[in-house]
């Protein structure tokens, strides 16, 4: 809510003869919120902007994976407005992936897994750092843990699901391939990270499986986690900068070039012509 | 004012009537079984699992849970083998430890195709009390969450008659409850106008219409004892209430709230019930705690969310002055607010005298709507979720 100041709210329903339908209005004092939670996650992504390896200006067009998820977020999704707050854990994984980027160079490491583990801790970590400040009910609360919950969740299928594409793509790279790999690894993921949730589920009540209850939740999260993802992977086919970074990331090529072997000077004979 | 004098009025009346002393036999109502297309009761039944197969059982056809159904005493334990996944139900209800030649205990899941949740409607159950046998008709629920199947009962089957209390006839009833020991007094009492007997109604519904029993009970402003007399007519367990009137020492009571259809008060010498009552009303004297009310105008209905409400302290009626008891319409819907960061969650209230009221058939179609205005300005408006 924008406006700020004495406000009067009015509720309404049909109580019959019950009473009246429009009841006493109830004053309520709105004051703006504290802007410093809001943008506190942007100020990271500027700080990261201001690291040596993007001091570039491509660097600066990682806002626009970072817009595309809130606008995400701001479609009617049905969800009930007590459920929102999830959505904030979707906001800090695009956060998280952002900061992913912008410290490829930094993430690379000589073996793959460690890369993905760095890419996990920083997903992770930078998604934490934009939940952190939004708690209004304190560390612990029900719905920061399931924030946490969520956006640790997010993370780690994010980071595997980079993980088993890039070497899927390690020996030729192409961007329709690695969108068709992500595509496959995320629902594998997510259905691997949930199952033992679900058969733990099912071996307590004795039920046969109902194929439905847990595919459909998976589906939907792995097409959530694909969104957020899709933006940042069509940057990085569109802008060169963040190719070599997205790259790094899925190790399909080496960190640096290989040294060139030294190149026999062949001097032309001279011909001495005496 | 205009009310006072005629609450006032009531008092006397109330109080004069109370005051000779009761007949020394109280008049007695013999009950007959009915059966309801809705539930009456809903009760819980203590289900025992068994491993090892019955000597005489169906085929097991995929899943199957068997064991045996306790309705209250030892003696009232009906073996039941469930096939789960085939939706069916076998229930030994001529008690012969045989599960396949009782071709009336098989019963098909008349609910939702669900493995963890069935039903199986219209079972008639046979019953041994101390009083007898019984007859009753139920619903029953079995459910497969969590580590051990479980079960309910819906109860659609009841005892009731006509007695005339205080010059005006009143259905009475007894919801059984096989869960309790006294079978007969151990249910919930049925007591409300005669003209209203075709209402549905339930124990522990929000109409309040059925109580749990008392054998002491104050209604239509005369105090009775109340005594359950089981008989068996015939091969039919027939229970009746003996109604006998008694004196009590009575205080007025006020109440502040319009709406009012039904007052229940607990906690004290008797079981108290107001029906539709005056301002001011004689009521036996002694301490009650969170009263029961149910208001009703022109077909809308609200009863009062007693847990929230400040009607829930002790109400103390003395025979000196008055006690206030602010229950009662009419209703006024509100919002309580809640900042959580940047959002202002609004959730809904229904305030009426004495605290929250909730209305007792909601259209869900039509949720509460909320506007938000800066001034005369309107800057938000939308409806709450149910939830």
């Amino acid at each position: 809510m924008t406006a700020a100041g004495d406000l009067s709210i009015v509720a309404s329903a049909d109580l019959g003869s019950l009473g009246a339908p429009a009841g006493a209005p109830v004053a309520y004092h709105w004051d703006l919120p504290n802007l410093a939670p809001q943008i506190f996650p942007w100020l990271v992504i500027l700080g990261l902007l201001a690291l040596k390896p993007n001091r570039n200006g491509s660097a600066w067009l990682i806002w626009l994976p970072v817009i595309c998820a809130l606008v995400l977020t701001w479609l009617p999704l049905g969800l009930p407005s007590a459920e929102g707050f999830l959505l904030d854990a979707a906001v800090a994984l695009a956060f998280g992936l952002a900061a992913v980027w912008l410290l490829a160079t930094y993430l690379r490491r000589g073996y793959r897994l460690l890369t993905a583990l760095g890419v996990l801790l920083v997903l992770g970590g930078a998604g934490s750092l934009e939940l952190l400040p939004k708690q209004s009910q304190g560390l612990f609360s029900g719905e920061w843990v399931v924030q946490i919950f969520i956006l640790g969740f997010g993370a780690l299928a994010s980071s595997v699901a980079l993980l088993l594409a890039g070497w899927f793509c390690r020996r030729r790279f192409s961007p329709s391939k690695l969108y068709i790999f992500v595509l496959v690894s995320l629902p594998a993921v997510w259905l691997a990270l949930t199952a033992p949730f679900f058969l733990a589920a099912l071996s307590s009540s004795g039920a046969p499986i109902a194929w439905g209850e847990f595919l459909l939740p998976v589906v939907a999260v792995t097409g959530a986690n694909f969104a957020l993802l899709l933006p940042f992977l069509i940057l990085s086919s569109a802008n060169s900068l963040f190719r070599e970074r997205l790259k790094l990331i899925l190790h399909v090529q080496p960190p640096a070039p290989p040294a060139l072997a030294p190149v026999a000077r062949t001097m032309p004979e001279a011909v001495l012509k005496t | 004012m205009v009310f006072l004098v005629f609450g006032r009025f009531a008092c006397l009346a109330a109080d004069s009537a109370a005051l000779p002393s009761p007949p020394p036999s109280g008049s007695i109502v013999d009950l007959t079984y009915t059966e309801t297309p809705y539930s009456v009761n809903n009760l819980a039944i203590t289900l025992t699992e068994q491993a090892t197969p019955f000597k005489h059982e169906p085929l097991p056809g995929g899943k199957t849970i068997r064991g045996a159904l306790n309705f209250g005493a030892a003696t009232n334990s009906i073996a039941f083998f469930w096939q789960r996944d085939a939706g069916k139900l076998f229930l030994d209800l001529n008690q012969n430890p045989d599960l396949t030649n009782d071709p009336a205990g098989v019963f098909p899941n008349s609910g939702a195709r669900s493995y963890n949740y069935q039903t199986f409607t219209n079972i008639p159950l046979a019953l041994r009390t101390p009083a007898g046998a019984i007859r009753v008709v139920a619903d029953l629920a079995f459910f497969n969450y969590g580590p051990r199947p479980t079960c309910s009962a819906a109860l659609h089957s009841f005892w009731q008659g006509r007695v005339t209390l205080g010059g005006q006839d009143w259905q009475v009833g007894l919801v059984p409850d096989f869960t309790q020991t006294n079978f007969c007094a151990g249910g919930g009492l049925l007591l409300r106008p005669w003209a209203r007997r075709d209402e549905p109604f339930s124990a522990g519904g929000n109409t309040y219409d059925a109580l749990p029993f008392s054998p002491k009970v104050f209604v239509a402003g005369r105090a009775y004892q109340v005594r359950c007399l089981p008989a068996v007519r015939g091969a039919e367990f027939s229970p009746s209430l003996q109604w006998t009137e008694r004196t009590v020492p009575l205080g007025d009571l006020k109440v502040t709230g319009r709406f009012i259809r039904r007052l229940v008060l607990t906690g004290g010498d008797s079981l108290v019930i107001c029906e539709r009552p005056a301002e001011m009303v004689k009521v036996p004297t002694g301490a009650y705690s969170s009263p029961r009310v149910l208001l009703e105008q022109n077909g809308a209905q609200a009863f009062c969310t007693a847990a929230q409400s400040v009607a829930s302290k002790s109400i103390l009626v003395t025979g000196q002055g008055p006690a206030v008891l602010a229950v009662g319409g009419p209703l006024t819907n509100s919002v309580s607010t809640m900042r959580r960061g940047e959002d202002l969650v609004l959730s809904y209230q229904l305030l009426g005298a004495g605290g929250g009221y909730q209305m007792v058939n909601v259209d869900r179609s039509k949720p509460p709507a909320f506007a938000v205005y800066q001034g005369q300005k309107q800057i938000a408006a939308g409806s709450f979720e149910f939830g």
